[in-house]
Protein backbone atom coordinates (compact mmCIF):
# COMPACT_ATOMS: atom_id res chain seq x y z
CA UNK A 1 0.00 0.00 0.00
CA UNK A 2 1.68 3.21 -0.60
CA UNK A 3 0.77 6.24 1.72
CA UNK A 4 2.00 10.15 0.76
CA UNK A 5 2.14 12.05 4.10
CA UNK A 6 2.10 16.01 3.58
CA UNK A 7 3.27 17.64 6.24
CA UNK A 8 5.64 20.37 6.95
CA UNK A 9 6.79 19.65 10.52
CA UNK A 10 9.96 17.51 9.79
CA UNK A 11 9.71 15.66 13.58
CA UNK A 12 6.26 14.65 12.99
CA UNK A 13 6.48 13.55 9.72
CA UNK A 14 9.98 11.68 10.11
CA UNK A 15 8.07 9.73 13.35
CA UNK A 16 4.67 8.92 10.91
CA UNK A 17 6.98 8.12 8.18
CA UNK A 18 9.41 5.84 10.42
CA UNK A 19 6.26 4.05 12.60
CA UNK A 20 4.36 3.45 9.21
CA UNK A 21 6.98 1.39 7.78
CA UNK A 22 7.54 -0.51 10.43
CA UNK A 23 4.09 -1.75 9.43
CA UNK A 24 5.15 -2.65 6.30
CA UNK A 25 3.77 1.11 4.30
CA UNK A 26 5.45 2.49 1.32
CA UNK A 27 5.31 6.04 2.56
CA UNK A 28 6.92 9.00 0.57
CA UNK A 29 7.18 12.66 2.46
CA UNK A 30 5.91 15.74 1.05
CA UNK A 31 7.13 18.85 2.81
CA UNK A 32 5.25 21.35 1.58
CA UNK A 33 2.14 21.58 -0.99
CA UNK A 34 4.02 22.22 -4.16
CA UNK A 35 6.55 19.30 -3.35
CA UNK A 36 3.01 17.30 -2.79
CA UNK A 37 1.26 18.20 -6.24
CA UNK A 38 4.47 17.28 -7.50
CA UNK A 39 4.50 13.65 -6.18
CA UNK A 40 0.60 13.09 -7.13
CA UNK A 41 1.38 14.09 -10.44
CA UNK A 42 3.94 10.86 -10.86
CA UNK A 43 2.47 8.06 -8.21
CA UNK A 44 -0.78 7.43 -7.63
CA UNK A 45 -1.15 6.83 -4.02
CA UNK A 46 -3.70 4.84 -2.24
CA UNK A 47 -3.48 7.08 0.79
CA UNK A 48 -2.59 10.67 1.71
CA UNK A 49 -2.01 11.72 4.93
CA UNK A 50 -2.31 15.65 4.75
CA UNK A 51 -2.08 18.44 6.95
CA UNK A 52 -3.63 21.46 5.52
CA UNK A 53 -1.12 24.87 6.97
CA UNK A 54 1.59 24.20 4.53
CA UNK A 55 3.83 26.48 3.02
CA UNK A 56 3.66 27.21 -0.74
CA UNK A 57 0.55 25.73 -1.41
CA UNK A 58 -2.21 24.92 0.85
CA UNK A 59 -3.83 21.34 2.16
CA UNK A 60 -6.98 22.54 0.41
CA UNK A 61 -5.58 23.30 -2.69
CA UNK A 62 -3.78 19.90 -2.34
CA UNK A 63 -7.20 18.21 -1.76
CA UNK A 64 -8.69 20.07 -4.71
CA UNK A 65 -6.03 18.86 -6.85
CA UNK A 66 -6.65 15.27 -5.33
CA UNK A 67 -10.30 15.26 -6.20
CA UNK A 68 -9.55 16.52 -9.83
CA UNK A 69 -7.79 13.16 -10.64
CA UNK A 70 -9.47 10.20 -11.53
CA UNK A 71 -7.26 8.19 -9.08
CA UNK A 72 -9.59 6.91 -6.33
CA UNK A 73 -7.20 7.96 -3.38
CA UNK A 74 -8.53 8.15 -0.09
CA UNK A 75 -7.74 11.32 2.13
CA UNK A 76 -7.02 11.63 5.74
CA UNK A 77 -6.39 15.24 6.88
CA UNK A 78 -4.46 15.54 9.80
CA UNK A 79 -4.93 19.38 11.17
CA UNK A 80 -4.27 21.26 14.40
CA UNK A 81 -7.13 23.10 12.89
CA UNK A 82 -10.15 22.20 15.43
CA UNK A 83 -13.04 24.36 14.61
CA UNK A 84 -16.36 23.02 12.91
CA UNK A 85 -15.82 24.87 9.78
CA UNK A 86 -12.51 23.72 8.98
CA UNK A 87 -13.55 19.37 9.47
CA UNK A 88 -16.74 20.16 7.67
CA UNK A 89 -14.84 22.11 4.84
CA UNK A 90 -12.18 19.48 4.07
CA UNK A 91 -15.01 16.79 4.09
CA UNK A 92 -17.27 18.62 2.27
CA UNK A 93 -14.22 18.96 -0.55
CA UNK A 94 -13.82 15.07 -0.66
CA UNK A 95 -11.28 14.73 2.67
CA UNK A 96 -12.38 10.79 3.42
CA UNK A 97 -11.61 11.40 7.02
CA UNK A 98 -9.95 14.29 9.68
CA UNK A 99 -8.23 13.72 12.86
CA UNK A 100 -6.93 16.78 14.91
CA UNK A 101 -3.53 17.25 16.60
CA UNK A 102 -1.98 15.99 18.45
CA UNK A 103 -3.45 12.50 18.07
CA UNK A 104 -2.85 8.73 19.24
CA UNK A 105 -0.79 6.89 17.07
CA UNK A 106 -2.52 3.51 17.27
CA UNK A 107 -5.65 5.73 16.13
CA UNK A 108 -4.09 7.36 13.46
CA UNK A 109 -3.09 3.60 12.19
CA UNK A 110 -6.38 2.63 12.65
CA UNK A 111 -8.10 4.76 10.58
CA UNK A 112 -5.07 4.40 7.98
CA UNK A 113 -6.21 0.81 7.66
CA UNK A 114 -9.38 1.34 7.71
CA UNK A 115 -9.02 4.08 5.09
CA UNK A 116 -7.33 1.86 2.84
CA UNK A 117 -9.75 -0.80 3.19
CA UNK A 118 -12.30 1.26 1.80
CA UNK A 119 -10.44 2.55 -1.16
CA UNK A 120 -10.39 -1.57 -2.01
CA UNK A 121 -14.04 -1.54 -0.70
CA UNK A 122 -13.57 -4.23 1.52
CA UNK A 123 -15.80 -3.95 5.10
CA UNK A 124 -13.47 -6.38 7.55
CA UNK A 125 -9.90 -6.23 8.04
CA UNK A 126 -9.84 -10.01 6.71
CA UNK A 127 -8.95 -11.08 3.05
CA UNK A 128 -9.27 -14.84 2.93
CA UNK A 129 -8.35 -17.06 0.37
CA UNK A 130 -8.88 -21.01 0.77
CA UNK A 131 -6.94 -21.96 4.13
CA UNK A 132 -4.87 -18.38 4.22
CA UNK A 133 -6.29 -15.76 6.09
CA UNK A 134 -4.66 -11.82 6.13
CA UNK A 135 -5.87 -10.12 9.05
CA UNK A 136 -5.03 -6.86 7.74
CA UNK A 137 -5.66 -5.13 11.22
CA UNK A 138 -2.63 -7.16 12.71
CA UNK A 139 -0.46 -7.33 9.36
CA UNK A 140 -0.43 -11.06 9.88
CA UNK A 141 -0.73 -13.95 7.31
CA UNK A 142 -2.40 -16.98 9.00
CA UNK A 143 -2.64 -20.57 7.55
CA UNK A 144 -5.18 -22.77 9.39
CA UNK A 145 -5.00 -20.24 12.72
CA UNK A 146 -0.87 -20.44 13.02
CA UNK A 147 0.80 -17.39 11.95
CA UNK A 148 3.33 -17.13 8.71
CA UNK A 149 6.74 -15.91 9.55
CA UNK A 150 6.41 -13.54 6.05
CA UNK A 151 8.78 -10.38 6.39
CA UNK A 152 6.75 -6.92 6.10
CA UNK A 153 7.33 -6.82 2.06
CA UNK A 154 6.05 -10.23 1.78
CA UNK A 155 3.20 -9.63 3.23
CA UNK A 156 3.16 -6.28 1.45
CA UNK A 157 3.18 -8.25 -1.52
CA UNK A 158 0.79 -10.75 -0.59
CA UNK A 159 -1.78 -8.51 0.51
CA UNK A 160 -1.74 -6.25 -2.39
CA UNK A 161 -2.19 -9.27 -5.05
CA UNK A 162 -5.17 -10.45 -2.89
CA UNK A 163 -6.32 -7.11 -2.92
CA UNK A 164 -7.08 -7.00 -6.66
CA UNK A 165 -7.64 -10.59 -6.64
CA UNK A 166 -8.06 -11.30 -10.15
CA UNK A 167 -5.87 -8.30 -11.78
CA UNK A 168 -2.27 -8.71 -12.70
CA UNK A 169 0.13 -6.34 -11.33
CA UNK A 170 2.97 -6.27 -13.33
CA UNK A 171 6.77 -6.00 -11.06
CA UNK A 172 6.82 -1.99 -10.98
CA UNK A 173 3.29 -1.63 -9.81
CA UNK A 174 4.16 -4.05 -7.07
CA UNK A 175 7.52 -2.15 -6.74
CA UNK A 176 5.54 1.50 -6.51
CA UNK A 177 3.19 -0.16 -3.63
CA UNK A 178 5.60 -1.60 -1.32
CA UNK A 179 8.52 1.49 -1.74
CA UNK A 180 8.65 4.99 -1.28
CA UNK A 181 9.47 7.16 -3.96
CA UNK A 182 13.46 7.51 -2.43
CA UNK A 183 13.71 3.76 -2.58
CA UNK A 184 16.62 3.04 -5.20
CA UNK A 185 16.28 -0.34 -4.95
CA UNK A 186 15.54 -1.99 -8.70
CA UNK A 187 11.78 -3.45 -9.07
CA UNK A 188 13.67 -6.61 -10.04
CA UNK A 189 13.61 -7.26 -6.16
CA UNK A 190 9.83 -7.88 -6.24
CA UNK A 191 10.98 -11.40 -7.92
CA UNK A 192 13.09 -12.22 -5.32
CA UNK A 193 10.45 -11.81 -2.96
CA UNK A 194 7.51 -13.48 -4.61
CA UNK A 195 9.65 -16.12 -4.86
CA UNK A 196 10.28 -16.32 -1.14
CA UNK A 197 6.91 -15.59 -0.42
CA UNK A 198 6.26 -18.74 -2.84
CA UNK A 199 8.81 -20.77 -0.94
CA UNK A 200 6.85 -19.78 2.70
CA UNK A 201 3.80 -20.38 1.08
CA UNK A 202 4.53 -24.06 -0.30
CA UNK A 203 5.87 -25.07 2.96
CA UNK A 204 2.84 -23.91 4.67
CA UNK A 205 0.87 -26.21 2.22
CA UNK A 206 -1.09 -23.57 -0.04
CA UNK A 207 0.49 -23.82 -3.57
CA UNK A 208 -0.11 -22.40 -6.66
CA UNK A 209 -1.47 -19.19 -5.54
CA UNK A 210 0.68 -16.60 -6.80
CA UNK A 211 0.24 -17.40 -11.07
CA UNK A 212 3.04 -15.49 -12.99
CA UNK A 213 1.98 -13.99 -16.36
CA UNK A 214 4.98 -13.47 -18.50
CA UNK A 215 5.71 -10.07 -19.70
CA UNK A 216 2.60 -9.04 -17.85
CA UNK A 217 3.36 -9.70 -14.18
CA UNK A 218 1.45 -11.77 -11.20
CA UNK A 219 -1.67 -12.05 -9.96
CA UNK A 220 -3.97 -14.05 -7.35
CA UNK A 221 -6.53 -16.14 -9.18
CA UNK B 1 -47.98 50.34 41.70
CA UNK B 2 -49.69 52.08 39.43
CA UNK B 3 -46.49 53.91 38.37
CA UNK B 4 -44.31 50.52 37.91
CA UNK B 5 -47.03 49.51 35.73
CA UNK B 6 -46.61 52.77 33.34
CA UNK B 7 -43.33 52.73 33.26
CA UNK B 8 -42.76 49.17 32.18
CA UNK B 9 -44.63 49.88 28.80
CA UNK B 10 -43.53 52.56 26.30
CA UNK B 11 -47.66 51.86 25.19
CA UNK B 12 -49.27 51.96 28.44
CA UNK B 13 -47.30 55.53 29.46
CA UNK B 14 -48.02 57.04 26.05
CA UNK B 15 -51.81 55.89 25.83
CA UNK B 16 -52.74 56.74 29.66
CA UNK B 17 -50.71 60.46 29.19
CA UNK B 18 -52.69 60.94 25.75
CA UNK B 19 -56.31 59.74 27.15
CA UNK B 20 -55.74 61.77 30.28
CA UNK B 21 -54.67 64.84 27.81
CA UNK B 22 -58.03 64.16 25.43
CA UNK B 23 -59.77 63.88 28.83
CA UNK B 24 -59.09 67.25 30.48
CA UNK B 25 -59.50 69.54 27.56
CA UNK B 26 -62.73 67.99 26.91
CA UNK B 27 -63.47 68.52 30.97
CA UNK B 28 -62.38 72.61 30.45
CA UNK B 29 -64.45 72.66 27.29
CA UNK B 30 -67.12 71.31 28.86
CA UNK B 31 -67.53 73.40 31.78
CA UNK B 32 -66.22 76.45 29.31
CA UNK B 33 -69.20 76.16 26.94
CA UNK B 34 -71.31 75.31 29.51
CA UNK B 35 -70.86 78.19 31.53
CA UNK B 36 -71.49 79.97 28.22
CA UNK B 37 -74.64 78.51 27.42
CA UNK B 38 -75.83 78.49 31.08
CA UNK B 39 -75.01 82.47 30.95
CA UNK B 40 -76.52 82.80 27.65
CA UNK B 41 -80.16 80.98 28.44
CA UNK B 42 -79.93 82.67 31.84
CA UNK B 43 -79.59 86.05 29.93
CA UNK B 44 -82.55 84.98 27.47
CA UNK B 45 -85.04 83.41 30.13
CA UNK B 46 -84.03 86.86 31.98
CA UNK B 47 -87.70 88.39 31.99
CA UNK B 48 -89.82 87.75 34.81
CA UNK B 49 -92.82 86.57 32.70
CA UNK B 50 -90.64 83.08 31.81
CA UNK B 51 -91.49 80.21 33.12
CA UNK B 52 -89.00 79.22 35.32
CA UNK B 53 -89.41 75.77 35.02
CA UNK B 54 -89.75 75.65 31.33
CA UNK B 55 -85.71 77.49 31.46
CA UNK B 56 -84.62 74.54 34.01
CA UNK B 57 -85.60 71.90 32.41
CA UNK B 58 -83.69 73.54 28.68
CA UNK B 59 -80.71 73.87 31.13
CA UNK B 60 -80.32 70.64 32.05
CA UNK B 61 -81.12 69.47 28.70
CA UNK B 62 -78.26 71.26 27.11
CA UNK B 63 -76.11 70.08 29.89
CA UNK B 64 -76.89 66.73 29.31
CA UNK B 65 -75.97 67.17 25.50
CA UNK B 66 -72.79 68.27 26.32
CA UNK B 67 -71.75 65.66 28.51
CA UNK B 68 -73.19 63.09 25.90
CA UNK B 69 -71.10 64.77 23.70
CA UNK B 70 -68.08 65.45 25.76
CA UNK B 71 -68.52 61.16 26.43
CA UNK B 72 -68.55 60.20 22.77
CA UNK B 73 -66.18 62.62 21.68
CA UNK B 74 -63.94 60.90 24.44
CA UNK B 75 -64.28 57.57 23.87
CA UNK B 76 -63.88 57.79 20.16
CA UNK B 77 -60.95 59.98 20.94
CA UNK B 78 -59.61 56.55 23.24
CA UNK B 79 -60.13 54.47 20.19
CA UNK B 80 -58.01 56.85 18.05
CA UNK B 81 -55.34 57.06 20.59
CA UNK B 82 -54.94 53.75 20.80
CA UNK B 83 -54.74 52.57 17.27
CA UNK B 84 -52.65 55.74 16.81
CA UNK B 85 -50.43 54.73 19.60
CA UNK B 86 -49.86 51.16 18.55
CA UNK B 87 -49.37 52.15 14.73
CA UNK B 88 -47.30 54.50 15.98
CA UNK B 89 -44.99 52.35 17.93
CA UNK B 90 -44.70 49.66 15.21
CA UNK B 91 -41.44 50.64 13.90
CA UNK B 92 -40.15 50.67 17.68
CA UNK B 93 -41.80 47.08 18.14
CA UNK B 94 -40.06 46.12 14.54
CA UNK B 95 -36.67 47.08 16.02
CA UNK B 96 -37.53 45.38 19.72
CA UNK B 97 -38.26 42.00 17.97
CA UNK B 98 -35.29 41.71 15.26
CA UNK B 99 -32.75 43.10 18.22
CA UNK B 100 -34.19 39.97 20.45
CA UNK B 101 -33.98 37.90 17.18
CA UNK B 102 -30.22 38.58 17.26
CA UNK B 103 -27.65 35.59 17.80
CA UNK B 104 -23.88 36.16 17.87
CA UNK B 105 -23.54 32.01 17.08
CA UNK B 106 -25.42 32.46 13.54
CA UNK B 107 -23.75 35.72 12.46
CA UNK B 108 -25.92 38.63 13.90
CA UNK B 109 -27.82 40.85 10.82
CA UNK B 110 -28.11 44.25 11.48
CA UNK B 111 -30.99 45.92 12.72
CA UNK B 112 -33.44 46.84 9.49
CA UNK B 113 -33.46 50.60 9.06
CA UNK B 114 -36.10 50.92 5.87
CA UNK B 115 -39.35 52.43 7.54
CA UNK B 116 -37.74 53.39 10.56
CA UNK B 117 -39.23 56.83 12.11
CA UNK B 118 -36.18 59.72 12.04
CA UNK B 119 -36.02 60.09 15.77
CA UNK B 120 -35.16 56.29 16.52
CA UNK B 121 -32.79 55.92 13.41
CA UNK B 122 -29.59 57.19 14.97
CA UNK B 123 -30.16 54.77 17.84
CA UNK B 124 -29.99 51.64 15.17
CA UNK B 125 -27.38 52.90 13.23
CA UNK B 126 -25.66 53.40 16.05
CA UNK B 127 -26.67 50.09 17.90
CA UNK B 128 -25.48 47.96 14.44
CA UNK B 129 -22.52 49.85 13.98
CA UNK B 130 -21.73 48.28 17.48
CA UNK B 131 -22.95 44.87 16.70
CA UNK B 132 -20.57 45.45 13.45
CA UNK B 133 -17.62 45.80 15.73
CA UNK B 134 -18.09 43.45 18.49
CA UNK B 135 -18.63 40.58 15.59
CA UNK B 136 -15.39 41.81 14.12
CA UNK B 137 -13.54 41.58 17.73
CA UNK B 138 -15.45 37.99 17.91
CA UNK B 139 -13.90 36.93 14.48
CA UNK B 140 -10.57 38.17 15.41
CA UNK B 141 -10.67 36.26 19.02
CA UNK B 142 -12.08 33.14 16.93
CA UNK B 143 -9.03 33.46 14.40
CA UNK B 144 -6.72 34.16 16.81
CA UNK B 145 -8.24 30.88 19.08
CA UNK B 146 -7.20 28.71 15.68
CA UNK B 147 -4.21 30.19 15.30
CA UNK B 148 -3.21 29.11 18.72
CA UNK B 149 -4.45 25.87 18.54
CA UNK B 150 -2.70 25.55 15.02
CA UNK B 151 0.72 26.88 17.06
CA UNK B 152 0.25 24.98 19.93
CA UNK B 153 -1.10 21.38 18.73
CA UNK B 154 1.78 21.18 16.22
CA UNK B 155 4.42 20.74 18.49
CA UNK B 156 2.39 18.54 20.62
CA UNK B 157 1.83 16.25 17.91
CA UNK B 158 5.66 15.96 17.58
CA UNK B 159 6.30 15.62 21.12
CA UNK B 160 3.67 12.83 21.50
CA UNK B 161 4.40 11.23 18.16
CA UNK B 162 8.16 10.74 18.53
CA UNK B 163 7.32 9.51 22.03
CA UNK B 164 4.76 6.50 20.77
CA UNK B 165 7.44 5.75 18.45
CA UNK B 166 10.44 4.94 20.69
CA UNK B 167 8.01 3.29 23.17
CA UNK B 168 6.68 1.48 20.66
CA UNK B 169 10.55 0.51 18.90
CA UNK B 170 12.36 0.33 22.49
CA UNK B 171 15.61 0.56 20.62
CA UNK B 172 17.91 2.14 23.19
CA UNK B 173 20.10 3.26 20.55
CA UNK B 174 17.52 5.30 19.10
CA UNK B 175 15.92 6.48 22.32
CA UNK B 176 18.65 9.34 22.56
CA UNK B 177 17.63 11.00 19.08
CA UNK B 178 14.21 10.66 19.97
CA UNK B 179 14.58 12.67 23.57
CA UNK B 180 16.59 15.05 21.79
CA UNK B 181 13.99 15.61 19.48
CA UNK B 182 11.38 15.97 21.97
CA UNK B 183 13.09 18.38 23.94
CA UNK B 184 13.64 20.52 20.71
CA UNK B 185 9.60 20.44 20.83
CA UNK B 186 8.98 21.00 24.16
CA UNK B 187 11.46 24.27 23.96
CA UNK B 188 9.29 25.50 20.98
CA UNK B 189 6.62 25.10 22.67
CA UNK B 190 8.08 26.82 26.13
CA UNK B 191 8.75 29.53 23.30
CA UNK B 192 5.26 30.12 22.37
CA UNK B 193 3.89 29.62 25.68
CA UNK B 194 5.85 32.25 26.93
CA UNK B 195 5.54 34.53 23.93
CA UNK B 196 1.70 34.13 24.26
CA UNK B 197 1.96 35.30 28.17
CA UNK B 198 4.09 38.15 27.01
CA UNK B 199 1.97 39.08 24.96
CA UNK B 200 -1.31 39.38 26.99
CA UNK B 201 0.44 40.39 30.23
CA UNK B 202 2.57 43.71 28.37
CA UNK B 203 0.75 46.65 29.83
CA UNK B 204 2.14 50.13 29.10
CA UNK B 205 2.19 51.08 32.40
CA UNK B 206 4.08 47.67 34.21
CA UNK B 207 6.61 47.76 30.83
CA UNK B 208 7.52 51.44 31.53
CA UNK B 209 8.35 50.72 35.05
CA UNK B 210 10.64 47.87 33.98
CA UNK B 211 12.89 49.73 31.53
CA UNK B 212 16.27 48.82 31.76
CA UNK B 213 19.82 49.94 29.63
CA UNK B 214 20.68 46.88 27.38
CA UNK B 215 23.41 46.36 24.76
CA UNK B 216 20.98 44.60 21.73
CA UNK B 217 24.47 42.34 20.51
CA UNK B 218 24.70 41.03 23.89
CA UNK B 219 20.77 40.22 23.94
CA UNK B 220 20.88 38.98 19.91
CA UNK B 221 24.04 36.70 20.99
CA UNK B 222 22.34 34.88 23.68
CA UNK B 223 18.74 34.20 21.86
CA UNK B 224 21.22 33.39 19.00
CA UNK B 225 23.50 31.07 21.73
CA UNK B 226 19.41 29.02 22.81
CA UNK B 227 18.68 28.74 19.06
CA UNK B 228 21.81 27.14 18.26
CA UNK B 229 21.17 24.46 20.32
CA UNK B 230 17.96 24.04 19.52
CA UNK B 231 17.74 24.42 16.00
CA UNK B 232 21.31 24.63 14.67
CA UNK B 233 20.11 24.10 10.61
CA UNK B 234 18.45 27.36 11.13
CA UNK B 235 20.75 29.23 13.13
CA UNK B 236 23.57 28.42 10.22
CA UNK B 237 21.13 30.60 8.05
CA UNK B 238 21.10 33.86 10.44
CA UNK B 239 23.28 36.66 9.44
CA UNK B 240 23.94 38.62 11.93
CA UNK B 241 24.89 42.70 11.60
CA UNK B 242 24.97 44.41 15.04
CA UNK B 243 26.94 47.36 16.16
CA UNK B 244 28.57 46.10 19.59
CA UNK B 245 27.97 49.62 20.79
CA UNK B 246 24.45 49.55 20.30
CA UNK B 247 22.50 49.92 23.91
CA UNK B 248 18.98 50.64 24.23
CA UNK B 249 16.38 51.38 27.26
CA UNK B 250 14.17 48.26 27.00
CA UNK B 251 12.42 45.36 29.10
CA UNK B 252 14.93 42.97 28.68
CA UNK B 253 12.23 40.02 28.81
CA UNK B 254 10.07 41.38 25.99
CA UNK B 255 13.05 42.05 23.82
CA UNK B 256 14.21 38.61 23.77
CA UNK B 257 10.44 37.67 22.97
CA UNK B 258 10.00 39.94 19.91
CA UNK B 259 13.67 38.53 18.96
CA UNK B 260 12.61 34.84 19.21
CA UNK B 261 8.92 35.56 17.21
CA UNK B 262 11.10 37.49 14.67
CA UNK B 263 13.58 34.82 14.07
CA UNK B 264 11.27 32.26 14.65
CA UNK B 265 9.20 33.31 11.98
CA UNK B 266 11.52 34.31 9.15
CA UNK B 267 12.94 30.79 10.06
CA UNK B 268 9.74 29.21 9.48
CA UNK B 269 8.06 30.87 7.07
CA UNK B 270 10.92 32.38 4.73
CA UNK B 271 12.40 30.68 1.58
CA UNK B 272 14.27 27.44 3.34
CA UNK B 273 18.04 28.02 2.69
CA UNK B 274 17.88 30.95 2.07
CA UNK B 275 19.69 33.60 4.74
CA UNK B 276 17.41 35.62 7.39
CA UNK B 277 19.53 38.74 8.12
CA UNK B 278 19.22 40.69 11.84
CA UNK B 279 20.29 44.12 11.77
CA UNK B 280 20.73 47.18 13.99
CA UNK B 281 19.97 50.66 12.80
CA UNK B 282 20.70 53.56 14.95
CA UNK B 283 18.61 56.53 13.54
CA UNK B 284 17.93 58.72 16.59
CA UNK B 285 19.65 61.37 14.45
CA UNK B 286 16.51 61.06 11.90
CA UNK B 287 14.38 60.81 14.77
CA UNK B 288 13.35 57.87 14.93
CA UNK B 289 15.32 55.99 17.39
CA UNK B 290 17.28 52.65 17.08
CA UNK B 291 15.36 50.51 14.43
CA UNK B 292 15.54 46.05 14.41
CA UNK B 293 15.42 44.84 11.37
CA UNK B 294 15.03 41.52 10.46
CA UNK B 295 15.14 40.41 6.72
CA UNK B 296 13.89 36.97 4.68
CA UNK B 297 13.41 36.03 1.30
CA UNK B 298 9.54 35.72 1.32
CA UNK B 299 9.28 34.73 -2.50
CA UNK B 300 5.56 34.01 -2.49
CA UNK B 301 4.15 37.00 -0.53
CA UNK B 302 2.88 39.87 -2.40
CA UNK B 303 2.40 43.56 -1.08
CA UNK B 304 -1.27 43.40 -0.69
CA UNK B 305 -0.55 40.54 2.06
CA UNK B 306 1.57 42.72 4.14
CA UNK B 307 -1.13 44.52 6.38
CA UNK B 308 -2.41 41.48 6.72
CA UNK B 309 0.08 39.41 8.59
CA UNK B 310 -0.59 41.78 11.78
CA UNK B 311 -3.61 41.70 12.38
CA UNK B 312 -3.83 38.24 12.15
CA UNK B 313 -7.64 38.73 10.76
CA UNK B 314 -7.30 37.71 6.93
CA UNK B 315 -10.59 37.15 5.33
CA UNK B 316 -10.95 33.11 5.00
CA UNK B 317 -9.93 32.27 1.70
CA UNK B 318 -6.99 34.86 2.15
CA UNK B 319 -6.28 32.76 5.65
CA UNK B 320 -5.17 29.39 3.72
CA UNK B 321 -3.14 31.55 1.09
CA UNK B 322 -1.62 33.80 3.73
CA UNK B 323 -0.59 29.89 5.33
CA UNK B 324 0.42 28.74 2.68
CA UNK B 325 3.24 31.90 1.94
CA UNK B 326 6.46 32.90 3.07
CA UNK B 327 6.46 35.60 6.29
CA UNK B 328 3.07 34.85 7.72
CA UNK B 329 2.36 33.59 11.78
CA UNK B 330 1.15 34.10 15.02
CA UNK B 331 4.56 35.24 15.83
CA UNK B 332 4.15 38.70 14.12
CA UNK B 333 1.08 39.16 16.12
CA UNK B 334 2.54 38.49 19.30
CA UNK B 335 5.34 41.45 18.16
CA UNK B 336 2.62 43.70 16.85
CA UNK B 337 1.15 43.05 21.13
CA UNK B 338 4.15 44.22 22.35
CA UNK B 339 5.66 47.13 20.08
CA UNK B 340 1.89 48.71 21.31
CA UNK B 341 2.69 47.94 24.68
CA UNK B 342 6.49 49.45 24.21
CA UNK B 343 5.82 52.16 21.90
CA UNK B 344 7.47 50.78 19.35
CA UNK B 345 6.48 51.05 15.12
CA UNK B 346 5.71 47.69 13.86
CA UNK B 347 6.56 47.89 9.70
CA UNK B 348 6.61 45.53 7.07
CA UNK B 349 7.55 46.02 3.59
CA UNK B 350 8.47 43.77 0.76
CA UNK B 351 10.86 45.20 -2.29
CA UNK B 352 11.63 44.10 -5.28
CA UNK B 353 13.78 41.12 -4.70
CA UNK B 354 11.00 39.50 -2.44
CA UNK B 355 12.94 40.24 0.57
CA UNK B 356 10.51 40.39 3.81
CA UNK B 357 11.53 42.87 5.91
CA UNK B 358 10.39 43.34 9.50
CA UNK B 359 11.02 46.75 11.06
CA UNK B 360 10.68 47.41 15.01
CA UNK B 361 11.06 51.38 15.20
CA UNK B 362 11.42 54.10 17.89
CA UNK B 363 14.01 52.11 20.47
CA UNK B 364 14.93 54.58 23.09
CA UNK B 365 18.56 54.11 22.53
CA UNK B 366 21.44 55.27 24.91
Amino acid sequence: MKILLVEDSERLAAALCSSLRDDGLAVDHAGDGRAALRQIRVYTYDLIILDLMLPQVSGLEVLKAVRRSPAPTRVLVLSARDQLEDRVGALNLGADDYLLKPFALTELKARVLALLRRRYGETSGLLKHEALTLDTNARVALVGGMALPLTPKEYGVLETLLRQRGKCLSRLELFESLYDGLNDASDRVIEVIVSTLRTKLTQAGIKSLIETRRGFGYRVP
Amino acid sequence: MFRDFLHRSLQRRLLVSLLLGVGLSLAVFQIVVDQLVDRYIARSFASPSVNTVERDRLLRAVDLVLLGGVITVLGVSAIVVVIAVRRGLEPLERVGTAAQALSMDRGAQALPLADIPREIRPLCERFNELIERLLEALEHERRLAAGLAHELRTPLAEIRAIGEVAVARANVGELHESLRQMTSAASGLQGMIDSLLAAARADRGAVRQALEPMPVASAVRSRLERLRHADPASSARLVVNVDEDAWVHIEPRLFDVMLLNLLANAFQHGDDGSPVEIQWLDTTAAGTGGVLRVRNHAPHLTREDLRHLVERLPRPQEEDRLAATSGAGLGLWIIGRLCRALDLDLRLDLDEAQRLSVELAGFLTL
